[in-house]
């Protein structure tokens, strides 16, 4: 589905990347770990085309996105949220869920169900007419992750989703990942919670210093003694 | 009281024109974070296309108001795509100031076209309607009347626009954040084109609305332009509401000037009040600065 190959990314004499190749089947769920400053946002900022990389080549079902603006990709099916909330705070939740609709060729009705049952996915229904600015980070995590759905995304960067969360709705944001998987989504997550990212992904990825360290099995990555060296301590 | 009462309709007469113009201002420092100083040759094209429309060709005024503001809609899209571009892909490394400059020499380049097409008279277009309204206790121009009527359906379908429908959301969204929006699928270049086309498009409209009040000359936007500045000065930069309220304020301090004081100095008492603003309330009256308020 998504294939990135020889990514290298440079900000000033600093290598942020150094060829980095990865691949992410459909319906996986990829977690990326890694130290900070290792290059992990990095590497989601190359892909969903915050950055341009310096070298390498990103390739979304077939089609050559490397250079690609950044609303194209989305368009395309990748979708995103931010380690920094970037939700449009003064908007509505409603609103910010349907800010995509304008684009989408979609009849009115099916993008207000699609928007009401994601807002029911994440308990969130009572909150639909309070501006996004007025909930509390988790809820705000909750309505940025539900945002990128807004668009069908096919696959779904999602950088540290659980900073921020009460307990609680770190339950409610695997449920429905998890929920959304099953019905064919793809998702590739940065996080620093490991019994969360351990317990959600189907593949783990570690990366140091701008390289891939590892790829497999999440277990058989978290106890690799060149991980653990790198980043687990 | 009669001769007052008159005075301040008038104020809130032209307050509602000049808010029409002012939203449009305040529309596209929202949404592309554009000064633009050509506003006002929009609203002198909006004035001479109705005039064409309505003087040459014999069409009704009402039809050449409709078609000014949809032409300078038209001519406000391309000039976006054709001079405001650079800033978005990056290719300018002062954008602030590049945007000031190019609006600037648009400004020029279009006062000057109007005096080559033109020549340098005033032209008196005909009004909306003739005769006079009977309030009562106060006579108001049937042209004025119709003039505010229209420019108060102008505004209200702009802010259904912005506020109730999807481009609206989408609109509300770039303003607040370019990059996010782009990240959910949003053609920000695009749909800041259409932003600064229906901004244009309401200096048009309030043009052509004043055309047969204070006439049509090349320069004849110099002075709304500056006054639309003012508003959303006093309005607080960026908000929709302050720049209604700003303009119905300072239509009603000119009009109060004028009755008090003395009608020669009636534009005096916008930049007097702008001063004021500046030195004791510069975030505007109404605080914040964002468009979406």
């Amino acid at each position: 589905m998504l294939k990135v190959e020889g990514l290298t990314k440079h900000f000033g004499g600093t290598k942020a990347l150094n060829g980095v190749s990865l691949e992410v089947e459909k319906q996986e769920i990829v977690g990326i770990i890694g130290p900070n400053g290792s290059g992990k946002s990095t590497l989601l900022h190359n892909i969903t085309g915050l950055y341009l990389p310096d070298k390498g080549n990103i390739w979304f079902e077939g089609t050559d996105i490397t250079n690609l603006p950044i609303d194209k990709r989305a368009r395309l099916g990748i979708g995103r949220t931010f380690q920094n909330l970037r939700l449009f705070k003064l908007l509505t939740v409603w609103e910010n869920l349907l800010v995509p609709a304008i684009q989408l060729k979609k009849p009115k009705k099916e993008m207000e169900e699609q928007a009401a049952e994601l807002l029911e996915l994440v308990k969130l229904s009572h909150l639909k007419n309070e501006q996004a600015q007025n909930l509390s980070i988790g809820q705000q995590r909750l309505l940025e992750f539900i945002r990128a759905m807004m668009l069908d995304s096919k696959i779904v960067f999602l950088d540290e989703p659980t900073a921020g969360f009460h307990p609680n709705m770190i339950q409610t944001f695997i449920d429905t990942l998890q929920e959304l998987n099953r019905r064919g989504k793809t998702f590739v997550i940065i996080e620093h919670n490991i019994p969360a990212i351990m317990e959600i992904s189907t593949r783990l990825v570690a990366i140091a210093a701008g390289e891939v360290l590892m790829s497999g099995d999440p277990h058989s990555v978290h106890s690799n003694p060149e991980v653990v060296e790198a980043y687990l301590g | 009281m009669e001769a007052f009462l008159a005075q301040l309709t008038n104020g809130l007469i032209i307050g509602c024109i000049y808010g029409l113009m002012a939203l449009g201002l305040t529309l596209i420092f929202g949404v592309l974070k554009v000064i633009n100083f050509a506003h006002g040759e929009f609203y002198m094209l909006g004035a001479y296309i109705s005039y064409v429309v309505s003087q040459m060709l014999g069409l009704h005024p009402v039809l050449g108001i409709i078609i000014a503001v949809f032409a300078v809609f038209i001519i406000g899209m391309i000039t976006e795509k054709a001079l405001l571009t650079p800033i978005y892909e990056n290719k300018v490394d002062q954008k602030d100031e590049y945007a000031l400059l190019i609006t600037f020499g648009l400004s020029i380049f279009l006062i000057n076209a109007a005096l080559v097409v033109f020549g340098p008279y005033q032209m008196s277009p005909q009004p909306l309607a003739n005769g006079v309204f009977d309030l009562g206790v106060l006579s108001v121009s049937s042209g004025r009347l119709y003039a505010v009527i229209l420019a108060v359906i102008l505004m209200g379908i702009t802010l259904f626009i912005i506020n109730k429908t999807w481009l609206g959301t989408a609109l509300r969204a770039i303003s607040q954040d370019r990059d996010s929006s782009t990240i959910v699928g949003i053609d920000a270049k695009a749909l800041g084109s259409i932003a600064f086309g229906i901004g244009a498009a309401m200096a048009a409209g309030a043009g052509a609305l004043l055309a047969p009040v204070f006439l049509v000359f090349p320069i004849m936007g110099v002075v709304p332009a500056i006054k639309s500045f003012v508003i959303i000065v006093l309005g607080s930069m960026g908000s929709v509401k302050g720049a209604i309220y700003g303009a119905l304020m300072l239509g009603v301090i000119e009009s109060l000037g004028v009755f008090f004081l003395s009608p020669s100095y009636r534009d005096a008492y916008s930049f007097l009040l702008l001063i004021l603003i500046l030195v004791f309330k510069p975030k505007g009256l109404f605080g914040g600065s964002q468009w979406n308020n």
